[in-house]
């Protein structure tokens, strides 16, 4: 509702009138009166007056009849008379009707004018929220206006435009869902597959070694020994290594262990435990990790100023202990990979400084945490957080890890997330709720 | 309402009866606004209201009314007048002079001075109002004008006299009864202070 355009029209309006009711209404209204009580007619009236009483005496027989004319005239007169003296409050007051007249239609006009305006202004407000809604990207957005005017067509739109967005999304969210289920099935069936293949093979091989093992043992005596004699080697083309059986095995072990971690990796992510939050000091939390993961990552410093004052936190202390081996072990895994693109000769491209740096933020406390690697890939940075989210080739890992990490700062009641990200580096910031 | 000179205010005398008697002043009738009014074949109302009040505050309050008719087609002025004692009185006057003459003669009841204390002083307040025409005649003059707007036809045999029986609602009848009053022509208001005991110093 623009107030000074309402205004302005609505005193315009007023006065227009006004100016018309001044220029036609009291012109008419005062000579319609002035026509009753004009002096030509009271004085001819007057002199109807003397007629009748002339005319009483001329003519006698006919007295009595100007007698009653002559009443008659002279009440009029009176009235005329009284009208005369009275016309002056008359006008007013008629003037005065008429006024109140048009300003009651012109207040009832300017009170539906405001009404309408007001209505419009809250019409257009719910359209503006639900444009807002739809920015939102909330679904089948609702406007609840059917009127056939311009704003109501609008509304009709924007449901329109809702309910095609909602499906576009449904359908990008099924796709999505999809996408990320097939690169689950993908690094699942590869995590598996390299461990099945490996010990596919060698159980083939152990299946060799003793089938090898039997011939040479059970096999024909004169076969055996013509081949002993021609100096060949068994079944298998050569000698039964005596240590060759127990690498086999070990060999098996490992992928069956290998198979072991990634269930367990999996087993972590689905049963995250909640936090056992305790009343903790985010400083020296932060320095005993320091202190203890000073040379966990041997191209990794870690840089860290112990603050003086406590930072007060409510958290599970080794939970955020997993968090920060996690970027930290991110962190190493950047700086390295980017030391062995650039041919591994050049010892500084391997190494690099992560920075712990605590800091007052809105409504809580942020530890950011930024290294010097080579920053996240652009491309991944929309999915960060989205497990599977990860760079690195199939068998080096999951992308559960900064997934793991959010989710536990997200049951802290704070949060994790990428601050920057640049060739030069990227820093992460830990959020938690300052405790009460 | 104007304040008349102190010459021509009213006389005051207490009667016998204990009622003060109010001697209109002469120049009332004369006057440019109320003299061409008399002859006009409405009546003139002069109406008086006075209210007496003594030293211990005691007060009594009274009025009297003149009505001055010129009759056109006998050519007289006929007066009717009642004081405050309720008492009437009329007179029939061939000319203004005549009326003038009875006027300045007039002596007319406005007020019982029962329960003042009759030694004085007294202060007086004397109201005077000169109304053109009458409380009938407002009616009728309000009565013709709304039937003469509502029903704008010829006037009937009596000379364009209302039907009394006519219906008069409505904005009109609003409009021409609040319109139609009765205001002063013209009116006077004196304060006076009158002591009984000094008949030679009635008046100041």
């Amino acid at each position: 509702l623009n107030l000074r355009v309402t205004l302005t029209t609505l005193t315009a309006l007023a006065i227009a009138a006004l100016l018309l009711f001044h220029v036609f209404q009291r012109e008419l209204s005062g000579a319609w009166f002035a026509f009753g009580v004009h002096p030509d007619v009271l004085g001819q009236l007057d002199a109807s007056l003397a007629d009748q009483k002339r005319l009483a005496r001329l003519d006698p027989p006919h007295a009595e009849a100007y007698r009653r004319r002559f009443a008659a005239t002279e009440a009029l007169l009176g009235r005329l008379r009284v009208l005369e003296y009275t016309r002056g409050d008359l006008v007013r007051r008629y003037e005065l009707a008429l006024l109140g007249l048009f300003g009651g239609i012109l207040g009832l006009a300017a009170t539906a004018y405001v009404v309408r305006q007001s209505r419009q202004a809250a019409r257009l407000s719910r359209l503006q929220e639900a444009l807002g809604d739809l920015a939102a990207g909330r679904p089948e957005v609702r406007v609840a206006d059917r009127r056939r005017d311009l704003i109501g067509r609008i509304a009709v739109m924007v449901e329109g435009a809702s309910r095609v967005m909602s499906r576009d999304r449904r359908r990008l969210a099924s796709l999505e869902n999809l996408s990320s289920w097939q690169e689950a099935a993908r690094r699942h069936a590869h995590e598996m597959r390299s461990p099945l293949t490996a010990a596919q093979l060698e159980l083939a091989r152990l299946r060799d070694l003793l089938e090898r093992g039997e011939a040479g043992e059970s096999g024909d005596p004169a076969e055996r020994g013509e081949r002993s004699e021609r100096g060949e080697p068994g079944r298998g083309g050569r000698c039964v290594d005596a240590g060759e059986p127990a690498r086999v095995v070990a060999s098996l072990e490992a992928e069956i262990e290998r198979l072991g971690r990634f269930a367990r990796d999996f087993t972590a992510f689905a049963r995250l435990p909640s936090p056992r939050k305790r009343r903790e000091d985010l400083g020296a939390v932060t320095s005993e990790f320091v202190r203890l993961f000073a040379g966990a990552w041997p191209d990794l410093k870690l840089v860290w100023a112990a603050p003086a004052a406590a930072w007060p936190v409510d958290l599970d202390r080794e939970m955020l202990r997993q968090v920060l081996v996690n970027l930290c072990e991110n962190s190493a895994r950047a700086i390295a990979a980017r030391g062995d693109s650039a041919g591994g000769a050049e010892s500084e491209g391997r190494s690099g400084t992560l920075t712990l740096t605590l800091a007052e933020v809105a409504g809580g406390v942020g530890l950011e945490v930024a290294d010097d690697g080579p920053g996240v890939v652009p491309e991944i940075v929309p999915r960060l957080f989205e497990p599977y989210a990860t760079t690195r080739r199939v068998g080096e890992g999951m992308g559960l890890g900064l997934a793991i990490s959010r989710k536990i700062l997200l049951d802290h009641g704070g949060d994790l997330e990428l601050v920057r990200s640049t060739p030069a580096g990227a820093t992460f910031r830990l959020f938690l709720p300052r405790a009460a | 309402v104007a304040l008349a000179n102190a010459a021509d205010a009213p006389g005051l005398r207490l009667s016998k009866e204990g009622s003060l008697l109010l001697r209109p002043p002469p120049a009332l009738l004369g006057g440019a606004e109320v003299k061409p009014r008399l002859t006009s074949g409405l009546t003139t109302t002069v109406s008086f209201e006075v209210s007496l009040r003594d030293a211990a505050g005691h007060s009594a309050k009274g009025g009297a009314r003149v009505d001055v008719r010129y009759e056109l087609w006998d050519e007289v002025f006929l007066v009717r007048g009642v004081g405050s004692d309720g008492r009437h009185f009329e007179a029939s006057l061939p000319n203004f002079e005549r009326l003038a003459a009875w006027w300045r003669e007039l002596e007319v009841p406005a007020v019982a001075a029962r329960g003042l204390d009759p030694r004085g002083p007294w202060k007086v307040k004397v109201a005077a109002r000169v109304i053109p025409f009458s409380q009938s005649e407002q009616r009728d003059a309000q009565r013709w004008l709304s039937d003469s707007v509502r029903h704008p036809g010829p006037a009937n045999e009596s000379g364009g006299a209302p039907d009394p029986n006519a219906s008069s609602t409505g904005v009109l009848d609003l409009l021409v009864g609040t319109s139609i009053q009765r205001r002063a022509l013209v009116g006077y208001d004196w304060t006076l202070t009158y002591t009984p005991e000094r008949p030679e110093r009635q008046e100041r």
